[in-house]
């Protein structure tokens, strides 16, 4: 009774692995549902533009093609993904985030504070991804904030080290 | 302009002691930024490009060949000591450098790539010199349905040395082609797919889209690894009589091989650096060594991709056409300074085109002098622990951003492109030829407009031309030989 049941067990996953239907964790099938997305909503929009024919194009003339070939591309990828291996493996958008964040903010601080407080903003922002703690945070902040001014100076960019000096 | 004259001139320019010491700043910063592990020539380049924005022409350009040749040597330099390439075309450096770091080797193999790069610049700078003059007046017999032809060439070898399948890879491209076209429409000046913002009316910025895409991907993917530094030895920087002599025959094949295959649109560094490790094994006496820390195997793909990325200002400056991301990233930045690359530039600035190819050779020396002194500097830089270096990196890519025309804005399509690229990588989809495309999209648009004109509607043209016939049909059997080689690996 047990072996029966392992061996209904074993030839469920080996049939499931063979056959892989519509494996939400394909490579390919989420490649293909980017290109195909994306192609689609190109279609779709360069219509908003005059596209005209090959002899007289419009600006969605392009566009226009090229989407419809995307989602072309993106519908093959798809189908393959029925019989291609590959697994996905998930994004990590908990260290992810930080980073974006601080590059984010880097212009906006800049504009309002100046470049030293811009430089510690993201650099401590950034640093939440990774264990940079006190003093450690301290130091880097200082040491990036004497080289981003050193160069802003020996270029003599047109950015404000400190608010309302320009 | 004659070639002596014009050699003279731009030599002139660009051993004026400012323009030797921004590019000396230029190598010392692309080092920097570039030896940074998982930063290669193309993020470096575009973190510092907008810098160099705000001065005068001549220094721009100066300036630029020293970040070039620094970003690419800080490449080589994580190739070689922690076995992580910046870039696809010191991915073979690896094969042997590593290797070679481990024999105690690191700092000959280190000499011996900088003078690699050197040899092959200087010949290249001549090759170069000498061809501009041929390709340009061949220029001038294309017509616009032929050039369409070359684009689509130069988008195919991209797609075919591309990671992963042909389909995925044309996929890319198609995108990349649309993303250039998002921007004012230059026959109608209608605003395409800008969503109302106006920052957008000049188009994805290719700059920020390698920051994005290459930049942060790679500090998102570190992240995950939970990458640590490590202090590898170098041992003498200096290599023995036997390891000059057993490199001075590899430097003359990789050189030739560069600058014949970087002359081909879409050839360039990657596969001159593939094809001069290939070559080396191939007329080696001890073909079963290699991988085990052979000078040859460093020697002959770091003399190829230099030559073959400088070969590929010829397509770049005869006919527009960039053959890299490096070349596309230089004809951005020449655009910023109002000249357009391509035919006619030759003629127009012959000053600034002679200067270029000077401060190129210029900046290849700085690189061999400033090598000696500074590799120990490098490595302790490597030995810095990640959680130090990464919100370095992102602080770079952001100041890179800010100093772009977009401002603050920049940002946003940094962070955009970054997490497309994060989910490209876990997808396996190679961005490089999205990039390409995006640069070629215009070009090829309006071409296409033009040849259609001409041929009154008629698609015939593509294959009546001899020129665009016999262009299509190479790419042709590039993709048939591609295919079959994919298909029996």
């Amino acid at each position: 009774m047990r072996t029966g049941l392992r061996v209904q067990a074993w030839t469920f996953t080996s049939l499931h692995r063979e056959t892989k239907l519509m494996n939400a964790q394909s490579r390919d099938l989420w490649a293909g549902l980017l290109f195909a997305g994306l192609g689609f909503a190109f279609t779709v929009y360069s219509h908003s533009y005059k596209i005209g024919t090959a002899l007289a194009m419009g600006p969605g003339y392009l566009p226009n093609r090229l989407g419809i070939l995307l989602a072309f591309i993106g519908i093959a990828v798809i189908a393959r993904s029925f019989w291609t291996d590959g697994r996905v493996d998930g994004l990590s958008l908990c260290a992810a985030t930080p980073v974006l964040g601080a590059m984010l903010l880097f212009g906006y601080a800049l504009e309002q504070a100046g470049l030293l407080a811009a430089t510690a903003a993201t650099v401590t922002t950034a640093s939440l991804s990774g264990a940079l703690r006190g003093r450690e945070l301290a130091l880097l902040i200082l040491a990036s904030g004497a080289l981003m001014t050193t160069i802003v100076h020996l270029l003599a960019l047109p950015i404000p080290i400190l608010p309302h000096i320009r | 302009m004659g070639l002596l004259d014009g050699l003279a001139t731009g030599f002139a320019t660009a051993f004026m002691p400012m323009n030797v010491l921004l590019c000396s700043v230029g190598i010392l910063a692309g080092m920097l930024i570039g030896v940074l592990p998982g930063i290669g020539t193309a993020t470096a380049l575009s973190v510092l490009l907008p810098v160099t924005f705000h001065l005068p022409p001549d220094g721009s350009l100066i300036m630029l060949a020293g970040i070039y040749y620094g970003a690419q040597y800080g490449g080589t330099i994580t190739s070689v000591l922690v076995n992580i390439p910046g870039e696809a075309s010191t991915i073979v450096t690896t094969l042997d450098g590593y290797q070679m770091a481990r024999n105690g080797r690191a700092g000959a193999a280190l000499t011996i790539a900088a003078t690699g790069s050197f040899v092959a610049g200087c010949v290249t700078t001549l090759i170069i010199a000498l061809f501009i003059t041929p390709f340009a007046k061949l220029s001038l017999l294309f017509a616009p349905a032929d050039y369409c032809s070359l684009m689509t060439l130069g988008l195919v070898m991209t797609i075919v040395i591309a990671r992963g399948s042909l389909l995925t890879s044309t996929g890319m491209a198609v995108l990349g082609m649309l993303i250039g076209l998002v921007g004012t429409d230059p026959e109608t000046g209608v605003f395409r797919f800008t969503f109302g913002i106006d920052k957008l009316g000049e188009g994805v910025d290719i700059i920020l889209v390698v920051m994005g895409l290459f930049g942060i991907t790679e500090v998102l993917l570190a992240l995950e690894e939970k990458r640590t530094g490590c202090t590898p030895a170098i041992g003498s920087i200096w290599p023995t009589k036997e390891e000059w002599g057993r490199s001075a025959p590899s430097f003359a094949r990789g050189t030739a091989l560069g600058s014949f295959l970087g002359m081909i649109p879409g050839g360039g560094a990657v596969i001159s650096s593939f094809a001069a490790y290939a070559l080396e094994k191939q007329v080696s006496k001890y073909p079963e060594r290699f991988g085990t820390g052979v000078v040859e195997g460093v020697a002959g793909p770091e003399s190829a991709n230099n030559a073959g990325a400088q070969a590929s200002l010829i397509p770049l400056l005869a006919f527009g056409i960039p053959g890299n991301i490096v070349m596309a990233l230089m004809a951005g930045a020449l655009t910023v300074h109002g000249i357009a690359p391509g035919p006619g530039m030759w003629d127009r600035n012959p000053g600034l085109f002679w200067g270029l190819l000077a401060s190129l050779w210029i900046g290849n020396l700085m690189l061999v002098v400033l090598n000696v002194p500074l590799v120990a500097a490098w490595v302790k830089l490597l030995s810095v622990p990640y959680r130090f270096l990464f919100p370095f990196i992102v602080l770079s890519i952001a100041f890179g951003a800010y100093s772009t025309s977009s401002g603050a804005f920049g940002g946003w399509i940094v962070v955009a492109f970054g997490l497309f690229g994060y989910a490209c990588a876990k997808l396996r989809l190679d961005p490089v030829p999205l990039v390409l495309a995006m640069f070629l999209g215009p070009l090829v648009e309006e071409n296409f407009r033009r040849a259609m004109v001409l041929s009154r509607g008629s698609a015939m043209v593509f294959v009546s031309s001899p020129i665009s016939a016999s262009i299509l049909a190479f790419g042709a059997i590039v993709v048939a030989l591609a295919w079959r080689a994919r298909r029996d690996r």
